[in-house]
C-alpha cells in the first residue's frame, strides 16, 4: 500500500518536479536564515554566523540532488536523455543516419506493402461470425479440368441430389447452404434502370454464415419453394443507391428483370458473398421441389456448410466423402477413381493456391528485412569502431556499461523508428504500384490498403527492427566499453565484420530476382558510407588510457607557467570527442 | 565529525521526524530539526541537509502532510503535521525500535 502510494506520488512528483525543487530551494534558505539569525544571537559575527548556519546544514547540492533523485522515475529520465542524446548524434553524422535509414525504410516499406498486399488471403479474419468454421463443400472432377468454375475446380452437385442427401445436414455440420448462381440481372425501373448482380441462395444463407439483415426480414423456408412469390433482399449499397437509405424502402417493390419484387430487407454494410465479391440484389433461389420433368437434368451449384466447433474440414472430408461419391454417381455411371470429395475451409475456397504462393512473397521480403538488418547493423558496428573513444571517455567519466549499452541501442531504435516512418510513405508506394497492376489471381488485391492494422504491424516490425539491429551493437558496448582494455580494444572486430558483409552479399545472390537488385543497391552505398577500409578521423599512435585522461582533467589545476602537456596527450588533443 | 557524537543511525531519522512532529504539532523544518537537536543534546551529530530529503520522503509515503504557513518571525515556511496513517507508522516503528534496542543491550549485557 505504502509502496504503491509511494509510487504514484513518484509519477505524480514527475510532473511538478520544478515546484518541489524550488520549494526545497525556499526551505534551505529559511533554514539558512533561521539558523544565521540564531547564530547572531549567539554573538557571533553575521558573515561567520551565516558561513556556520552553511556548514551546519552541509552540501545543499547533494540535498538537491537527492531531492531530484527522489522525484524521477530514472529509467524514464535516461531514456528521454538517451533520446535527445541520439537523436542530436544522429544529426551530427547525416550521411551515416541517412543510409542506414534509407536501407531500413526499403526493408520495412517492402515487408509492410507486401503484408497489407497478403493480408486477406493469409491473416485477416473472414467477414463472418466464426468464419474458420465455415467450409465449401465439393468435389474435384477431372472431366472438368482444373479450370472448372472460374479456375477454383470445384463443384457440382445435381439438385435432387442435394436436396436428397444434404437436407437435412449430415454430421458433423450444423448447417448446410447453397448458392446456386450469381447472374447479372436488370434493374428495369423507368427511372435508372441498371444492372446489377443477382444471388440465388437458399433461405438458410444468412443463417449458417450468421450474418443478419441491417433491416427488414431474413428469407423464410416458404419464402425458397418453387413458385412461391419473389422477394429480395438488397445490398446496403443498392439501399443507398436507389433508396437514399429510407428505412421505409422495406415493403416496396423492385422492377427486376421486368417482375415486380417485394423489397423485405437490406443487408448489413460491406457484406461479401462466400466467393468473396459482391452482390446487389439476393433471392431465394427456389429450385425445390423440383418438378419430375427436369429430375434428369443438373444445375451447377456451390455447397457451404458451417462446422460444429472443434471439427477440422479434413474430418468433416472423411465423414462426407461417401455422400459426395453418390452424388458423383448421379453424374457419371463409369468408375470413379478420380472424383476426389473435397471439404476445404472457405479461405482455401477464396484464395485457392494463392496462399502458398503469398508464403513464399512474404518469406521474400522477410528476407529482404533480413538482410537490410544485417547491413545496418554492420553500419553501427563500423560507427561504434570510430567512436570507441567517445565511448571510453564516457565511460571515464562515469557512465556505467549499462548506460552505454542503453545508448547505443536507442540510438537504433531512433533509426528504426524513422525508418519505419519512412517505410510506411516507401509502402504506400509501392502498395499503389501493386493494385495498379493487380494481377487478378491474388485475391482482393485491388483493396488492400494502409488502414490501422497494417500501421500497427508496421510499428511492430519497425520495433523487431530497431530490436535486432540494436542488440548486438549493444552487447559490443557491454562488452569492451571499459577504459582499462584501453582505446586498442576494437569494439567489433574488424574480421567478423568483413564475414557479416560477404555472407549477405552471397545471400543477395541467391535471393531471385528484383529482390537481389534492391538488397544490393541497400548494400553499395551502405560500405562506403561507413568507411569500412577508412581509419577512424581521429587517430592516435599511442593508446590512451584511463589515467592519461584523468591527467589531463587534473592539469587545470597546475599553474600555467609550469604546465607542459604530457607526451602521451599530445594525440588525444587533436580528437574530437563527437 | 566529532567522535563522542553518534552519526543518526540508517533509517531512525524517519522515526526522529515523526515523533517530533506527533508531540509538536505542525513545524517547519528548521524547527524539526532544532528540536531534534535539542533533545539529543550531545548525543547526536546531525547535517541538517539529510532532514529536508527526509521530509519529502515521509510525505510521499503519506505520513506526513504539509502546507505553506507564517513563521513566528513573519517569514513564509513549509510546515508538517502527522497523519494519521503516520501515527500508525510511528507505533510500528517504535515497537520495531523497541524490540531492537532490548536485544542489542541484551546482547551486549550477556558475559558469554
Amino acid at each position: 500500500m505504502a509502496t504503491l502510494r509511494s509510487l504514484t506520488a513518484r509519477f505524480s512528483a514527475l510532473f511538478r518536479r520544478r515546484e518541489l525543487h524550488d520549494r526545497v530551494g525556499e526551505e534551505l534558505q529559511f533554514h539558512i536564515r533561521m539558523q544565521t539569525e540564531e547564530n547572531i544571537r549567539r554573538g557571533l559575527a553575521p558573515p561567520d554566523a551565516q558561513a556556520a548556519a552553511h556548514r551546519k546544514l552541509g552540501n545543499t547540492t547533494q540535498v538537491r540532488e537527492e531531492v531530484h533523485r527522489m522525484n524521477t522515475i530514472e529509467f524514464l529520465d535516461e531514456t528521454a536523455r538517451n533520446f535527445r542524446l541520439s537523436f542530436r548524434t544522429l544529426c551530427k553524422n547525416p550521411g551515416f543516419a541517412l543510409t542506414a535509414v534509407l536501407v531500413l525504410a526499403l526493408g520495412l516499406g517492402a515487408s509492410t506493402a507486401m503484408f497489407s498486399a497478403l493480408d486477406r488471403i493469409l491473416f485477416r479474419p473472414l467477414p463472418y461470425p466464426d468464419g474458420d468454421r465455415l467450409v465449401q463443400i465439393g468435389m474435384t472432377v477431372p472431366d472438368f479440368g482444373p479450370s472448372a468454375n472460374g479456375g477454383r475446380g470445384d463443384v457440382v452437385f445435381t439438385d435432387h441430389a442435394y436436396l436428397a442427401r444434404w437436407i437435412p445436414p449430415p454430421e458433423p455440420f450444423v448447417s448446410v447452404t447453397i448458392v446456386s448462381r450469381t447472374p447479372d440481372c436488370d434493374i428495369t425501373e423507368e427511372q435508372r434502370p441498371e444492372r446489377v448482380k443477382c444471388a440465388y441462395v437458399s433461405d438458410n444463407f444468412l443463417e449458417t454464415f450468421r450474418v443478419h439483415v441491417a433491416l427488414g426480414r431474413d428469407f423464410m423456408p416458404e419464402d425458397d419453394v418453387r413458385g412461391a412469390p419473389p422477394v429480395a433482399i438488397i445490398s446496403h449499397g443498392l439501399w443507398l443507391r436507389r433508396f437514399g437509405g429510407d428505412p421505409d424502402a422495406v415493403g416496396r417493390t423492385l422492377n427486376i428483370g421486368g417482375v415486380p419484387v417485394p423489397v423485405i430487407g437490406v443487408m448489413p454494410p460491406h457484406f461479401e458473398t462466400p466467393r468473396g465479391d459482391s452482390a446487389d440484389i439476393w433471392r431465394p433461389s427456389q429450385i425445390f421441389p423440383i418438378p419430375p420433368e427436369f429430375a434428369t437434368m443438373s444445375t451447377f451449384i456451390t455447397i457451404f456448410g458451417r462446422l460444429k466447433p472443434g471439427v477440422t474440414p479434413q474430418q468433416a472430408e472423411v465423414a462426407v466423402a461417401p455422400l459426395i461419391l453418390e452424388d458423383a454417381r448421379l453424374l457419371r455411371r463409369g468408375p470413379l477413381d478420380d472424383y476426389r470429395p473435397r471439404v476445404r475451409s472457405l479461405r482455401d475456397y477464396q484464395v485457392g493456391d494463392a496462399s502458398r504462393a503469398a508464403w513464399l512473397l512474404l518469406g521474400a521480403v522477410a528476407g529482404l528485412l533480413l538482410i537490410a538488418c544485417v547491413n545496418v547493423t554492420n553500419l553501427i558496428l563500423a560507427r561504434l569502431a570510430a567512436r570507441e573513444r567517445e565511448f571510453a571517455v564516457r565511460a571515464a567519466l562515469g557512465a556505467c556499461r549499462w548506460r552505454l549499452a542503453r545508448l547505443a541501442l536507442m540510438e537504433s531504435l531512433l533509426l528504426s523508428a524513422a525508418a519505419g516512418a519512412l517505410g510506411l510513405a516507401i509502402a504506400a508506394g509501392l502498395l499503389r504500384l501493386f493494385v495498379s497492376l493487380a494481377p487478378s489471381s491474388i485475391f482482393k488485391l485491388n483493396e488492400a490498403s494502409l488502414d490501422l492494422r497494417v500501421f500497427a504491424v508496421a510499428a511492430i516490425l519497425s520495433a523487431i527492427a530497431g530490436a535486432a539491429i540494436g542488440i548486438w551493437p549493444a552487447i559490443s558496448v557491454l562488452r569492451t566499453a571499459t577504459l582499462q582494455h584501453g582505446a586498442r580494444v576494437t569494439v567489433a572486430r574488424p574480421r567478423l565484420r568483413f564475414a557479416l558483409v560477404t555472407r549477405s552479399d552471397r545471400a543477395d545472390r541467391r535471393d531471385a530476382g528484383q529482390f537481389g537488385a534492391v538488397a544490393a543497391l541497400a548494400m553499395e552505398p551502405g560500405q562506403r558510407a561507413a568507411g569500412f577500409s577508412k581509419r577512424p578521423r581521429c587517430h592516435d599512435e599511442r593508446d590512451v588510457d584511463g589515467r592519461a585522461l584523468y591527467a589531463k582533467s587534473r592539469t587545470a589545476r597546475i599553474p600555467r607557467s609550469t604546465a607542459r602537456p604530457h607526451p602521451s596527450l599530445t594525440g588525444y588533443r587533436r580528437c574530437h570527442v563527437e | 565529525m566529532d567522535k563522542d557524537k553518534a552519526a543518526i543511525l540508517q533509517g531512525t531519522l524517519d522515526l526522529l521526524v515523526l515523533k517530533t512532529v506527533e508531540t509538536m504539532g505542525p513545524l517547519h523544518g528548521w524547527a524539526i530539526a532544532k528540536r531534534i537537536e535539542q533533545i539529543a543534546e550531545d548525543l547526536l551529530e546531525m547535517k541538517y541537509g539529510t532532514l529536508y530529503p527526509a521530509l519529502m520522503r515521509l510525505e510521499q509515503s503519506g505520513w506526513i502532510s504539509s502546507e505553506w504557513g507564517t513563521s513566528d518571525n513573519n517569514r513564509r515556511a513549509r510546515f508538517y503535521s502527522i497523519t494519521r496513517q503516520g501515527r500508525k507508522q510511528l507505533a510500528l516503528e517504535a515497537k520495531g525500535w523497541a524490540q531492537m534496542s532490548a536485544f542489542i543491550t541484551r546482547m551486549l549485557g550477556s558475559t558469554r
